[in-house]
């Protein structure tokens, strides 16, 4: 695409300079040839190098004079005049196509469309390399997206990671500051029942039992309460997923099938986005009819399937910015996320792997 | 080891290049004159020098197609290096097989020194041109064995309507004035000039042969590796 312009120029200016120099050695003659080759060569060189536009007037001026001298030259003035053209300086260009008019050697219309055909070209490049510029900026901004998605989903897991160590330090704290202060008074009164009972005092045993009991009584509670206080309550999580299909806006279907015990608090935070990012894209890109929803828990896996109708144009068949990002998020977890879109319904399956990675 | 050194072995390792050097143009020799004019094998040459020319660029040929040259790329060498060092070679070689040639021409056909001096100038500003020429005409391919077999072809074609392969006034006045814009045609054109004492004809032919060669040269360099 971006070689188009480039090669519609070569075959211009091949064809020009083919006109001209059958013009210019039309008398058979070989040095008009060898004037018109040098031409060429410094036309190759002046492109190829890249040079600044002071050698080709330069060239041209050169040209210019010889042309003045030896008329049969001036038919090749009209390939600068189209060099200058394409080149962006139709002014310039002006003066050896209107100098090779002047001489009689070249007719009007050659010259006319030497510069026209230049400054078309000239037109054509200049906006493909727009395009280009605007082509390679857009990569840019993809590239930078998909860098900002991978460092906010390494930052998701060492926050994940963080919470871990910070749970498990409230932990050990309940543990060391509640429990384990009964469990040592628990420990030290059955310790003194043994030497009261050696002592002969009944009385006093019994009271230290007693208390032993009550602190192993208390420990027991607060063991209770700890363990409570760590459960994750499956039951509670999977019925936040359920709730967003009952708070949306057109009415779903749902059936769930399976036990949903076994998903990770992170996973279940996954499957919650996932259902929101589904039911967000229904809102946006269809008015449906009916909205379909199976959540199913086997053994290894936990699957959601969304299906809906009443798409809207043609945007369901591209995964957008917010599936993307949750795909490479469920990718981190080995999941997955697909979407197939057939006969005016769109499908959205989420599959999540149950346990620990 | 240098580039250059390579390049000489990689020319001298190809038995037909040691051929195409040291022995075919010999029996050029024997071509006698048609009529007036230089003998008919001192044209006849060219073709030989076109085709040495085009055997000896194989090596940058090949290793273009093998893909050797995007290492070389990629080495400290530098391609200007690189090509320069297997095109000096070439022209080494064909340098030494011109100067082979004229020096058993000196022995059959006598001419005077001076006519030699001029003529081996001649020769090697075609040979420039020739090398250039494949270096060029080999950019075209991707195989060697299909450039080479279309050159068979062309070569043979573009030295028979210029003058090389066939004697100059056998050709129409009319093709003539075509066939000038092919290189090929100022070699013989040269040749003539140069029994007929035109200086500045041959000088002409020089420098159209230059011309050329420089033009090929800098299209050709300037393709993307």
């Amino acid at each position: 695409m971006w070689a188009a312009p480039r090669a519609a120029h070569a075959a211009i200016m091949a064809a020009l300079f083919v006109l001209a120099l059958m013009q210019t050695t039309r008398p058979s003659a070989g040095a008009p040839l060898l004037a018109a080759l040098l031409l060429l060569l410094f036309l190759l060189v002046w492109e190829r190098r890249s040079l600044e536009l002071a050698w080709l007037v330069g060239g041209c001026a050169l040209f210019c004079v010889l042309a003045t001298i030896f008329h049969e030259l001036a038919p090749l003035l009209v390939v600068f005049a189209y060099v200058f053209a394409a080149s962006g300086a139709p002014v310039i260009a002006l003066v050896p196509s209107t100098l090779s008019f002047a001489l009689g050697e070249t007719q009007l219309a050659v010259a006319v469309c030497a510069l026209l055909l230049g400054w078309l070209i000239h037109r054509w490049r200049h906006e493909s390399n727009e395009l280009r510029e605007q082509a390679d900026g857009l990569r840019q901004q993809l590239y930078r997206s998909e860098q900002t998605a991978l460092t906010l989903l390494s930052d998701h897991r060492d926050i994940q990671r963080l919470s871990q160590l910070e749970e498990r330090r409230n932990v050990a704290e309940r543990l060391h500051d509640n429990l384990g202060h009964e469990l040592t008074a628990a420990d030290l009164s059955i310790k003194s029942v043994g030497a009261l009972l050696r002592a002969g005092k009944i009385e006093h045993a019994i009271s230290a039992q007693r208390k032993g009991e009550e602190r192993l009584s208390q420990a027991l509670q607060q063991l209770k309460g700890a363990v409570s206080g760590l459960d994750p309550g499956t039951e509670s999580d999977i019925s936040l997923v359920t709730e967003l299909f009952e708070r949306f806006v057109y009415p779903v279907e749902l059936s769930i099938e399976g036990t949903p015990p076994g998903l990770e608090p992170h996973q279940l935070q996954l499957m919650h986005s996932a259902v929101k990012e589904a039911l967000t894209n229904v809102s946006k890109h269809a008015v449906p009819q009916s909205v379909h929803a199976k959540i199913e828990f086997t053994d290894r896996i936990a699957r959601l399937s969304i299906t809906n109708d009443g798409i809207l144009g043609r945007s369901g068949s591209r995964a957008g910015h917010g599936l993307r990002y949750l795909r490479k998020r469920l990718e981190a977890v080995r999941g997955s996320l697909s979407t197939t879109s057939a006969k005016n319904e769109f499908t959205l399956v989420v599959t999540v792997p149950k346990g620990r990675r | 080891m240098s580039v250059f050194v390579h390049a000489m072995r990689e020319a001298a390792r190809h038995r037909i290049n040691l051929v195409l050097i040291f022995l075919l143009p010999f029996p050029l020799l024997l071509i006698p004159a048609n009529g007036g004019g230089l003998p008919f094998g001192l044209s006849l040459y060219g073709l030989l020098v076109l085709y040495t020319a085009f055997l000896l660029g194989r090596s940058i040929a090949e290793d273009r197609m093998k893909g050797i040259i995007m290492r070389i790329a990629s080495s400290p060498i530098g391609i200007g290096r690189y090509l320069g060092s297997h095109l000096a070679a070439s022209f080494l070689l064909l340098g030494a097989q011109i100067g082979l040639f004229l020096l058993g021409s000196r022995f059959v056909h006598g001419l005077s020194a001076e006519t030699y001096l001029r003529l081996f100038f001649l020769y090697l500003t075609y040979s420039a041109f020739c090398t250039s020429f494949a270096l060029a005409w080999n950019n075209l391919f991707r195989s060697f064995g299909v450039s080479l077999s279309l050159f068979a072809g062309i070569a043979s074609i573009l030295c028979l309507v210029t003058g090389v392969s066939l004697p100059l006034f056998m050709i129409p006045p009319q093709v003539q004035r075509i066939t000038m814009y092919l290189p090929t045609y100022w070699l013989a054109f040269g040749i003539e000039a140069l029994y007929a004492a035109r200086s500045s004809d041959l000088l002409l032919s020089h420098g159209i042969l230059a011309a050329y060669a420089a033009i090929l040269f800098v299209a050709s360099t300037g393709r993307k590796l």
